[in-house]
């Protein structure tokens, strides 16, 4: 529970080491770059660096992948996964042992074929509208090139469609000029045109009139029909050729594995090249100023002693912006990506990662309170993480969900919920039975017949409020308790005491009202005096000191409203039972006979299914909501930015390190300090 | 017995309490998802990766008609509408009808008001994917007060005497 401490790191290098020493670092995820123009407040030479080309290069060769990946991806065959799962290779061996330039041939004629295929779908295109224009000639019968006889002009050609018969014979009165009717279709009327050579001119003057036009077919020694055989046959030769190269890409795509690798690589070598502009250089040498943090410093040690190189680590002056990076336990550190959903603290200030994540637990657990939408909430999320090796911000997400599914246990079984009120409908309604003979599992006396250990919420919210304002107080208490170790931490232990402990005093004496009324009335009035005579001590003047211990007093206000703001999780708690009782009334309506039981079956899974993804929901948003605004707001110091550092890409691998190839374990590289993956959940 | 007396008997009040309990509260909730989710299309014609995150706040201003629809069946419940009728004065009809107004008409606007905060959060999240976590619950604090009502629908149903 604690903001690790950072070191300044500068790193003067040979020029061809650059490469090397980024990469090494790179592979450690322990150093962050600052930009030349970040250092000493911009007065560093920005303008020494390296030179552009192979960053976009390696641009380039990325982009190539990135195309044919999504190709492949839609044609493989093998599973999708859920959560973006890893496997963990060796680049080196990948390199070496010809995997490389197989993915790389791959990559390559995935792209050919996709430019191919652009060009195929283009000539089908022209080969179906070419096809189009053929059909309604594709009665006649004389070659295309043939124009008649010396003394009679022969012409094909098509009129508007609609055009009657009629109206084309009253055009043609009086002309040496006959007509035949070829197709009709509601585009045009298809005719062929016999007219004396003589009266040719005037002939097509007339039809023109009536929107005539000459049929826009290529004049070859070909009949209409050979020549649509022919476009048939070009088209279906296409459609094979496209198929062939689809059966190829699907061939291709089950290298997808090896292409995912090798995107991996050349991303990274990206990534490398990319840094490398944030370095200053010379002609000779190179500066890498960064940032480490002091856990991973000696690491940093051994990978920069294998070269010839100058460094130095330094601790940060004022006013420099030190990324943050927490160390939490095995259990708070899944909890670190809902503080940073907030903010980071400040470098330097409580991290109170450990604290909240200990009441989200708790609050998770009594807003959802039910045995078994918990048990499935767990057993999905350690599934995921068992089986589907999901990266480190999935995996932390997931854990976090599946440690608040135990408390939801754990809670419904004190409060007596199996998905809702299921064992008594079962009863009642399926067995046929009295709710009298439920177990008893009640430890208080009065309770009445349910499986509750303490009480059913539903039949008696009071006691369900009391509980939920009751760890609303804890958590506020906590709250200003931090407040106070912080002040005292600061050697500030008066303003502690004024602050917070004369709070503590009258919140006491206003308790002990309802216990003790004499020691509830000393207690309260000596909190309110102890205020009015504190709150006001950094006034100037007799007159704005009492008033500011007043004004003291008013705050109260504000935590009385902080506590009532707990009773969401009645409110919340009351959705989840009433939802499911709904659920269940539905699902054991037709009783013990073989529709009912399938009928429930299907109510029910579906049904609660709804209901837990509607509650997890809810309950995320408002025990989040409750950390943010009543917990964080007594006391936190937000704003400082997650420490991301340099690291290879791994979009779809682990990188294998050195050390662990060689003995040949088959886990996943462990980074530096396990908390270095700075909590980008994603949710797509 | 003339029509007015047949029409609002208790049971009837009651079932009116429960109707717009459910309405209210779900066109405002209709409402507001809809307006949620235009504000999110536009998002995701640029950039179809943020789905999962606009989902989340364009689920949120949904949660309003779902707490109206709790009411309602609890008043269902409470009154014996699926079992066997319980004879309601027309007081303790009112009571209902009482009961159910808090969710009813705070569950309407704020649906709306929260969406509003949601579907500006979606233009936050266009431009810092980042913030995410900033724009539900700025969205949620306006929740806060649907869920204070239907707390106080919810107890007085609960703690009717019928």
């Amino acid at each position: 529970m604690s903001v690790i401490t950072m070191e300044k790191l500068t790193v003067i290098a040979p020029l061809e080491d650059a490469d090397a020493i980024v990469r090494r670092l790179m592979r450690l995820r322990a150093v962050s770059l600052r930009k030349g123009a970040e250092i000493d407040g911009g007065s560093a030479d920005t303008s020494l660096s390296l030179p552009k080309s192979s960053v976009s290069e390696a641009a380039e060769r990325v982009s190539r992948i990135d195309a044919a990946i999504p190709v492949l991806t839609r044609r493989s065959k093998r599973k999708k996964s859920l959560f973006g799962s890893q496997t963990t290779v060796s680049f080196e061996a990948f390199r070496t042992d010809g995997r490389f330039d197989t993915a790389w041939k791959v990559v390559d004629e995935t792209n050919k074929i996709l430019a191919k295929k652009e060009e195929l779908k283009r000539c089908l295109e022209e080969a179906l509208s070419k096809m189009r224009s053929y059909e309604p000639y594709l009665n006649l019968d004389f070659p295309l090139d043939f124009e008649g006889t010396e003394t009679v002009k022969y012409t094909v050609g098509a009129l508007p469609g609609g055009t009657r018969r009629e109206r084309v014979e009253a055009a043609l009165s009086g002309l040496a000029a006959g007509f035949d009717v070829l197709h009709t279709d509601g585009a045009g009327v298809y005719i062929t045109l016999i007219v004396h050579r003589a009266e040719e001119e005037e002939t097509l003057r007339a039809l023109a009139g009536l929107g005539f036009i000459k049929a826009p077919l290529p004049s070859e020694h070909k009949s209409v029909k050979r020549l649509f055989d022919e476009t048939e046959r070009e088209y279906q030769r296409i459609e094979e050729e496209l198929e062939k190269l689809e059966a190829r890409l699907t061939v291709l795509s089950d290298k997808l594995g090896e292409v995912e690798i090798l995107s991996d690589l050349e991303r990274t070598t990206l990534l490398v090249e990319e840094s490398k502009q944030k370095l200053s250089a010379s002609a000779r040498c190179v500066i890498l100023h960064g940032w480490c943090p002091v856990s991973a410093k000696k690491k940093v040690i051994g990978e920069l002693s294998g070269f010839c190189v100058a460094y130095d680590f330094e601790a940060p002056g004022e006013g420099d912006d030190v990324p943050i990076l927490l160390k939490n336990n095995g259990f708070s550190k899944n909890f670190e990506w809902v503080l940073g959903m907030y903010a980071y603290p400040k470098y330097g200030t409580f991290d109170p990662t450990l604290v909240m994540s200990l009441f989200y637990f708790l609050i998770f657990g009594l807003m959802f309170a039910d045995v078994g939408y918990g048990l499935v909430l767990s057993a999905v999320c350690f599934a995921a993480v068992r089986w589907l090796h999901p990266r480190e911000g999935m995996k932390r997400f997931l854990l976090m969900f599946g440690y608040c599914g135990i408390s939801c246990i754990l809670f419904g079984v004190l409060f007596g919920s199996y998905f809702g009120n299921f064992p008594l409908a079962f009863m009642e309604n399926v067995l046929g039975k009295t709710a009298e003979e439920l177990p008893r599992l009640s430890i208080l006396p009065a309770e009445a017949a349910n499986v509750a250990v303490l009480f059913d919420p539903i039949q008696n919210p009071m006691a369900f409020l009391l509980i939920s304002l009751g760890v609303g107080a804890l958590h506020l208490v906590m709250g200003m308790a931090v407040k106070a170790f912080i002040l005292c931490r600061e050697g500030k232990p008066l303003d502690a005491l004024f602050d917070i402990v004369t709070y503590w005093v009258l919140f006491a004496g206003l308790l002990m009202l309802f216990i003790s009324r004499t020691v509830g009335i000393w207690l309260t009035v000596g909190g309110v005096l102890s205020i009015v005579f504190t709150q006001g001590r950094r006034k100037k003047g007799i007159a704005m000191k009492i008033a500011g211990g007043f004004l003291g007093l008013y705050d109260l206000i504000n935590y009385a409203s902080d506590l009532l703001s707990y009773s969401r999780i009645l409110a919340l708690g009351l959705a989840a039972g009433v939802i499911g009782q709904v659920v269940n009334i539905l699902a054991t309506m037709k009783g013990a006979s073989f529709i009912g039981i399938l009928l429930m079956l299907v109510v029910f899974t579906v049904g609660h299914l709804l209901n837990l993804v509607i509650n997890v929901l809810g309950t995320f948003v408002h025990t989040s909501r409750l950390q943010y605004i009543e917990f964080f707001n007594k006391f936190y110091e937000e704003g400082g930015t997650p420490f991301r550092p340099m690291a290879p890409a791994d979009r779809y691998t682990a990188e294998l390190a050195p050390s662990e190839e060689k003995s040949k374990k088959n886990k996943k590289t462990d980074p530096v300090m396990g908390d270095n993956e700075q909590l980008q959940i994603k949710f797509d | 017995m003339n029509f007015f007396d047949m029409v609002f008997t208790g049971q009837n009040l009651a079932l009116l309490g429960a109707v717009l309990a459910v309405m209210l509260a779900g066109i405002g909730s209709a409402k507001g998802v809809s307006m949620v989710g235009e504000a999110a299309s536009g998002l995701l014609t640029e950039d179809p990766s943020k789905f999962g995150k606009v989902l989340i706040l364009q689920a949120l201003p949904g949660t309003q008609g779902i707490y109206g629809l709790i009411t309602a069946f609890l008043i269902v419940f409470k009154i014996g509408l699926l079992g066997e009728p319980a004879a309601l004065t027309v007081s303790q009809g009112v009571y209902f009808l009482m009961a159910a107004l808090p969710i009813a008409i705070v569950g309407y606007f704020s649906a709306i008001k929260q969406a509003k905060v949601a579907a500006s959060g979606v233009n936050l999240i266009a431009k810092r994917p980042d913030e995410v976590g900033k724009a539900i619950t700025a969205s949620a604090l306006v929740e806060t007060y649907a869920i204070f009502a239907v707390l106080i629908s919810l107890l007085l149903v609960l703690f009717a005497k019928v």
